[in-house]
Order: C-alpha cells, then sequence, then structure tokens
C-alpha cells in the first residue's frame, strides 16, 4: 500500500477506529501490518514472514553462541545479497536501471533485513533486551508506517511501546493534531511538491540535456525531489505511528543546510547513517584508525556499501564512495572550512548536488557524460528555465523554513490546536490532497531500495 | 456528554469546510501564478451531456488542461474551442470555415491561440479580408457525431466551407459504433438517421447529468476547484491508484512498431473489396453519410472538403491503392472534395522533421505538438488560399 493513494486514507481511517476498541489494538496493528503488506504480493510476504520466524527463532540463541549469531547475519545478508543483488552479481556486474524499471525486488527487504540485523547485533552487545513474544516481534519489524521504507527502527526505540501496548492496553498520549500535521506535511511534500517536479526530473534523465543551464535545472529538480519525497514519506510514517500510540525515530534534518558532509549525513536518512556507524563504521574501527589513507580506505569501503544499499549500479557504487572522499576531504580541511561556515555549507550543498548525478543517473557513462555538461560553458538562454529556477528558489525557501515549524515550539503549537475543529481541517486537507488524481504512477522513491 | 459529543461534531464538521475553501484557495493562488506549470492544479471538466451526440462542449468553459501537457484552454459561447477570442460576432460579410473532427483537431494540450486552427485564421486573416476558421473538434468523436455536429454548425455558423478530417479507419471502424452496455454508441439507420441507444440515454448517469442535479454539479465547477476535483476524480474512480499499473501496462503493449496495424489492414480491406456482407454494409454505410453531407451542402450552399489522414504507411501498396481509389469514388458520387491531408503535410515539413516529430510532447507519442501545429497551419492555410481565395 501506498501513504499516498485515497483507499489507503480509508484503510487508516478503519485500522485507527478498530485500534480504539480497548483489548484488540494490538490484534488490530498486527492484522492491519499483515494486510498492508498483502498488497505488495503473496511471494514478499511469504519472505518477510519466514525472515521473522527464522530471526525470532534465533534471537533466543545468538547470545549463546557466536556461530549462530554469524549464521543468523549471514543467512540475513545473504537474503538481500540474493533477492536485491543476484541480477547485479550474477550478469559479470551488470547494473540494474531502477527508475525506469519497475519495483521487482522484495518490497522493503533492504529496510527490514537491516533492522533485524541490528537486533540480533544489540541482543549480543547487551544493549537491548530480547522480544521474546512472537506478536510483538512481529509489530517490531513489520509495523506498517515504517515496514516499506523505513525509519530504521532499533528494538530500543520502540520495544517498550510495544510492551505496553500488549501489557495494558496503553499506548502513548497521542496528540491527534500533531499526527494529523506530520501527516498532511508529509502528503503536501509527496503530492504537491515531489510528483510535480517528477516530470521535469525525467525529462531531464531520459534525454541528455543540451546546455550546462538545463543540466544544472535538472538535477537541482533532482535535489528538491528526492528530498520532499524521502522527508515526506517520513513524516507520513511518523505521524501515521503517531497516531497510534508508537513513536518512531525521526530521520530527516533540513539536510540541505549542512555544513560538512559529515553533518549531511547526521541529518539525511539519519537512521540509516546511525546503522551504518553503529554496525559498520565503528566495528572497523572508527575515528580511532590512524593514518589518513587507512581513513580513507575504512570511509570509502563503509559510503560505498552505503551507496550500493540503495541499488544494484555502479552509480550507487560511485555516489557512495564519492561521499567518503568528500568527508575525509572536510575532515582534512577543517581548520579552513570551521571559519568559515558560509564556504563549507555552500561546498556541502555544492558537493551533495553534483552527486545526485551519480544516483539518478541510469549507468555510469550517463552520469558521467551528464556531469561533463554541467561543466561545459553554454550559452545562457533564460526564457523557458526562468519559472523553474524562480521555483528552485521557493523550495529552498520551503526547505529553510521547515526549522521554524519541526520543532519543540511546532509540537507545543499542535498540543496547543488539539481540538476537533483542528483535526476536521487537517482531515479535510489530507483527504483533498488525495484527491488529486495522478497522471504518472509515482511511488515513492525510497520504495525502489 | 450528548452536548458534549454534538459540539465536537459540529466544530469538526467545520474544520472539515474550513479544509474545503483552503483548498479551493490554494489550487487558485496556485493557478494565478505561473506555478500552474508544475504543481497540481484542477483539470478543467470542458463536457456535457447532449441528446444528439451524447456528450459535447460546454459554453463558457476556462480552466487548464493538464494531460500530456499543461495548457490553458477555453471554450465559446457556441460551446466550441475559442480561438482565444470570446466576443465572436457573426458578421453576415465574413466567410466562415469549419474543421472538424477528434481529439487532434480539438487540441486541449496547447493553448487557445496555439492550435493549428487558430493559427490557419491568423494566417489566412493575414492574406483574405473577414475570415474565420472555427474549431470543431471533439475528442473521441465519430463519423456520425461529426456529421450530425456538421449540421449544427453549418447553420449556427453560417459556414461557407467545412474541412472534415479524418482517418480511413475511424471511418470504417466507426461509422458504427455498437459497443454495447451504457457506454453511448450511434447507429444509423438506412436513410440516414443517427440514434444514441436507448440504454445510455436511461442510464444513471446520462439522467443525472441531463437533470437538476446535473445543472447544479455543472454549475458548481464551473465556480469551484474543489468540485473539479473531485468530478475528475469521480470519474477515474476512488480507487484509482489501484488501476495506475494496469493502465500503464495496457498502454506499453498498445506501442506500434513498423508494421501495418491491424486496424489499418482490417480497414484497408474494408474499403477495397465490395464482395463480403460486412464491407459491402460499411460501404452502403459511408455511402449514407457521404450522402447526408452532400444533402447538407446542396441544402446551405457549405462546401465540404473530406480531409484524409491515414496510417498506411507500412501497408500492402496494392491495398491501399484499390481502397484510395474507392475512398475517392464515393466522395465523387457524392459531390464531396477529397484531400489528401497527409501527402500535403509531407510537402510541408520543415527540414529534419518528420511526420513522427508533429506528435507528443514529453514522450514521442500522443496529440500534436507545437510543431505539429505549425505544420498543419501553414499546410492548410496553404491549401485553402490555393483554392478557394477567389470564391
Amino acid at each position: 500500500m501506498r501513504f499516498d493513494a485515497l483507499y489507503f486514507l480509508f484503510f487508516f481511517a478503519i485500522v485507527y477506529g478498530l485500534s480504539k476498541i480497548p483489548r484488540i489494538g494490538p490484534a488490530v496493528y498486527i492484522l492491519a501490518s499483515f494486510l498492508f503488506y498483502i498488497v505488495a504480493g503473496w511471494q514478499d510476504l511469504a519472505l518477510i514472514i519466514t525472515m521473522i520466524i527464522f530471526n525470532y527463532g534465533a534471537s533466543f540463541y545468538v547470545s549463546r553462541s557466536k556461530i549462530v549469531f554469524s549464521t543468523t547475519v549471514a543467512i540475513n545478508l545473504a537474503t538481500l545479497l540474493y533477492f536485491k543483488y543476484s541480477s547485479f552479481l550474477g550478469s559479470s556486474l551488470g547494473a540494474n536501471e531502477i527508475f525506469n524499471t519497475q519495483i521487482i525486488i522484495p518490497l522493503g527487504i533492504s529496510f527490514y533485513v537491516f533492522q533485524m540485523i541490528a537486533y540480533q547485533v544489540d541482543i549480543v552487545r547487551g544493549t537491548c533486551r530480547q522480544i521474546t513474544s512472537f506478536p510483538r516481534f512481529y509489530l517490531f519489524v513489520a509495523f506498517f508506517p515504517q515496514l516499506i521504507a523505513g525509519p530504521i527502527v532499533r528494538a530500543n526505540d520502540i520495544s517498550n511501546q510495544i510492551n505496553r501496548l500488549f501489557k495494558k492496553g496503553q499506548r502513548n498520549n497521542t496528540i491527534i493534531s500533531l499526527g494529523l500535521g506530520l501527516c498532511l506535511l508529509g502528503l503536501v511534500k509527496k503530492v504537491i511538491l515531489s510528483d510535480s517536479l517528477a516530470p521535469i526530473v525525467d525529462t531531464n534523465f531520459s534525454i541528455m540535456p543540451d546546455t550546462a543551464l538545463a543540466a544544472w535545472q535538472g538535477i537541482l529538480t533532482f535535489t528538491f525531489q528526492i528530498y520532499y519525497d524521502f522527508s515526506g514519506y517520513s513524516d507520513i510514517a511518523l505521524g501515521l505511528g503517531y497516531l497510534l500510540g508508537i513513536r518512531l525515530p525521526i530521520n530527516f534534518k533540513q539536510p540541505y543546510l549542512a555544513k560538512s558532509p559529515q553533518e549531511f549525513w547526521q541529518r539525511w536518512h539519519i537512521t540509516l547513517s546511525q546503522w551504518v556507524r553503529d554496525y559498520l563504521y565503528i566495528p572497523l574501527g572508527g575515528n580511532k584508525i590512524k593514518g589518513p589513507i587507512k581513513q580513507l580506505t575504512a570511509l570509502i569501503l563503509v559510503m560505498t556499501l552505503m551507496g550500493l544499499w540503495h541499488g544494484a549500479n555502479w552509480t550507487f557504487a560511485a555516489w557512495g564512495a564519492s561521499w567518503g572522499v568528500a568527508i575525509l576531504l572536510w575532515r582534512i580541511g577543517a581548520p579552513f572550512f570551521n571559519k568559515r561556515p558560509l564556504v563549507s555549507w555552500l561546498g556541502t550543498l555544492l558537493v551533495t548536488v553534483i552527486l545526485w548525478v551519480f544516483f539518478r543517473a541510469p549507468n555510469m557513462g550517463f552520469a558521467l557524460d551528464y556531469l561533463q555538461i554541467m561543466f561545459t560553458p553554454s550559452t545562457l538562454n533564460m526564457n523557458n528555465l526562468s519559472w523553474i529556477w524562480s521555483g528552485m528558489i521557493v523550495l529552498g525557501g520551503l526547505h529553510l523554513l521547515e526549522g521554524r515549524y519541526y520543532n519543540l515550539k511546532g509540537i507545543k503549537l499542535m498540543k496547543k490546536i488539539n481540538q476537533p475543529f483542528c483535526w476536521g481541517i487537517l482531515i479535510g486537507l489530507c483527504f483533498t490532497i488525495l484527491l488529486l488524481p495522478k497522471a504518472l504512477d509515482n511511488p515513492f522513491i525510497y520504495f525502489r531500495f | 456528554m450528548l452536548f458534549r459529543a454534538f459540539k465536537k461534531t459540529c466544530l469538526f464538521c467545520c474544520g472539515l469546510i474550513c479544509a474545503a475553501f483552503l483548498f479551493e484557495a490554494v489550487l487558485r493562488c496556485i493557478e494565478l501564478t505561473p506555478a500552474w506549470k508544475t504543481l497540481p492544479v484542477a483539470e478543467v471538466s470542458l463536457y456535457g451531456p447532449d441528446a444528439k451526440t451524447a456528450y459535447t462542449h460546454r459554453k463558457n468553459v476556462k480552466g487548464i488542461w493538464t494531460t500530456e501537457n499543461r495548457a490553458k484552454i477555453s471554450t465559446n459561447e457556441f460551446a466550441i474551442r475559442s480561438n482565444g477570442r470570446h466576443n465572436f460576432i457573426k458578421n453576415p460579410d465574413a466567410k466562415n470555415i469549419g474543421i472538424i473532427g477528434n481529439s487532434i483537431i480539438e487540441a486541449l494540450q496547447v493553448a487557445d491561440i496555439d492550435t493549428f486552427v487558430s493559427q490557419t485564421e491568423e494566417i489566412l486573416r493575414s492574406r483574405i479580408n473577414s475570415i474565420n476558421v472555427h474549431n470543431l473538434g471533439l475528442s473521441g468523436t465519430t463519423p456520425v457525431i461529426e456529421l450530425e455536429r456538421s449540421k449544427y454548425f453549418t447553420e449556427l455558423l453560417d459556414l461557407d466551407t467545412l474541412i472534415i478530417i479524418n482517418s480511413p479507419a475511424n471511418l470504417t471502424h466507426r461509422i458504427e459504433y455498437s459497443q454495447g452496455g451504457s457506454l453511448p454508441f450511434y447507429t444509423m439507420d438506412e436513410i440516414g438517421n443517427i440514434r444514441i441507444n436507448r440504454k445510455y440515454l436511461k442510464s444513471r448517469g446520462y439522467k443525472i447529468r441531463t437533470s437538476i442535479i446535473g445543472d447544479a454539479f455543472y454549475f458548481l465547477m464551473n465556480h469551484s476547484k474543489l468540485f473539479t476535483v473531485l468530478n475528475n476524480r469521480m470519474n477515474r474512480g476512488l480507487l484509482d491508484e489501484l488501476q495506475i499499473n494496469k493502465v500503464q501496462q495496457t498502454a506499453h503493449s498498445s506501442e506500434n512498431t513498423n508494421t501495418c496495424p491491424n486496424e489499418a489492414i482490417e480497414s484497408l480491406k474494408i474499403l477495397s473489396q465490395t464482395q463480403d456482407n460486412n464491407s459491402q454494409r460499411t460501404h452502403a454505410l459511408i455511402n449514407h453519410l457521404l450522402g447526408q453531407y452532400s444533402a447538407l451542402q446542396n441544402r446551405t450552399g457549405v462546401k465540404i472538403i473530406y480531409a484524409f489522414y491515414d496510417n498506411w504507411k507500412s501497408c500492402p501498396k496494392t491495398l491501399t491503392q484499390s481502397a484510395h481509389t474507392a475512398l475517392i469514388a464515393m466522395l465523387e458520387n457524392n459531390n464531396i472534395e477529397y484531400y489528401d491531408l497527409k501527402s500535403d503535410l509531407k510537402s510541408h515539413l520543415p527540414p529534419n522533421i518528420t511526420l513522427q516529430d508533429l506528435r507528443g510532447f514529453a514522450s514521442p507519442k500522443g496529440h500534436l505538438n507545437y510543431t505539429g501545429h505549425q505544420v498543419f497551419s501553414s499546410t492548410l492555410s496553404n491549401y485553402i488560399i490555393n483554392n478557394y481565395s477567389n470564391e
């Protein structure tokens, strides 16, 4: 199911209504999560249930035996490799073009596999309590607001909330206005902004632009499209979780305001960055690695793997590796950048935008040609492009404004106006936005990963 | 307790109403700024019910068309696409030319003044004093709807010349449009009377649209963006998102290749053969149709030109030649002029542009793009100037 579909609104209304009936809340959540994923197909459903059963069983033994632990992690990774990367690895490292093809990998596999690996590691490290009840474990992995595209939830984040729900039927105090407000914000980002930018981006990345200006326009449009698409999804996930009494972790904090590449990853897809940091980078030595070459190697390795997590294509590997280089460059140039925050911010933004070319391009050849055009001087013809550039400024302004309402003040305001009148406005706006017919099928971009 | 619940419900409903007004305001703001080119807007709902042709354009409707390419469009007081002027006044001394056909002529993908009909008018006006070219195009039209519209508009607009642009396949396959159910289909009896099926006229949808409720809804659509969005959504279906993948698969599978399309082969066979019953019946119906045009010509003095735009490029030459001969013969028998539009268009193509380049905006398929409209207008205006500037 998709959050930006009208049928989902009806589905959620029923789930929300039923969850209010005393004592059946957990059962409703489990059933809803099951039904939510059925739309992806029976094979995908069978896979996720198998994986949940396997990880649930293994979680009883991982802390006792290193072999069991290693095997469990290996099986999780092998499943991900098989379903996501087998064609990439099998066809002599040929690439999967993910933007122009139907989604063929099991929906959300990258997210739930990472979530379960983190859970097993946390048990072994003793940083989280084991979830002994199967329904609770099922809900931890498959809770529908975060199932398909994150945030990647740790057991510590929500196991207590799930336990309370099962034990006493207690949910976190819900500020309905806040939940609805987050859903509305996500829908505005996805339906009004991201979906509107999609045709411009698709045109730019299907036929190579002929001028530098058009190429920059294309990639800047994508810069906003991907942000509004993914952060829109995350906002809706947070909002739905909030309405159902489960608080999910925040995934975005105005990433394009980051003043260094490292900070960018502390603001962009935060839960993935934290996962990579805690389960990949730190075990490899982290910041304690001595010597720039060793640091560079570790960073590039980690970031390349994170790039490949997004898709089986060399473009993602190049994207991740380039981020590794950028992070190291900023570390080396820290004395310079720390004194010049504006230069540092502009530099980070420039790197981010340029590297998105690798992310969006169908293949490496296209990406390199595209970059070449971006840096080839050409005549400035602003005739047809001026309104798009004006739009970019508006989008940038909206991004800047996000910090004004996405904070504690905003939460307090929503608490203040937590009244039926406000709920009516928010539900009405969500409904009318979902009424807008979709000319193109634009699923959330991160559904492809 | 009960009062509190009632109060909460009332407040909630007030909130919903406020949301509706807010949404309306947002959509209107978008339309007032250049953002309409990108952000979601309410797609204009142009059509309304018609007793004779089942549906037609509504009068004086303005709005934004979003499918395929975004354009600001409008209809005039005659319920046809405006050429960018809304205060058309009949002038007995002026020459009036009507161009009729399907969505290619209707051209909702470009603004009023960018349609080839409007551009043809502009070119002709620079050469001939006092001339109007009217866009009588209607999406999904069939030959019998074209006839009905031709009769109506010839008298309404005092047409001097009527150019019917059609494909031979449309003529052979849609002259008798006999799909069942509650879809509109049209039959023509042997004396040329056209009827819409009763089932359609009795359908709930048609009845509602022609009732007071329908009038009220059309009124609301003319004045509210929210109602236009609601109407579009109802037309597409509330569970539209579940259907999108299916639609895309169908669209993909129907992409043509460089071979002669099946529809064209069938059409060619029908036109070039007269032995089998199906061909004979279609020939008789086409003759009836052309006879009706001939009668219209005689009664009103309008000059009727049948312009053909075929898709026979990759079809067997023997078949296309005999089909051409048959078509020309049928037109000649009914004293209607034949115009090979496609050949004429080819001779007017700018360098390095093919006929395929005239279609589609972002994708290579679709309706006429801006170049297409320019080529069509220069071809048609040239044809009219060469053949009728003295009349």
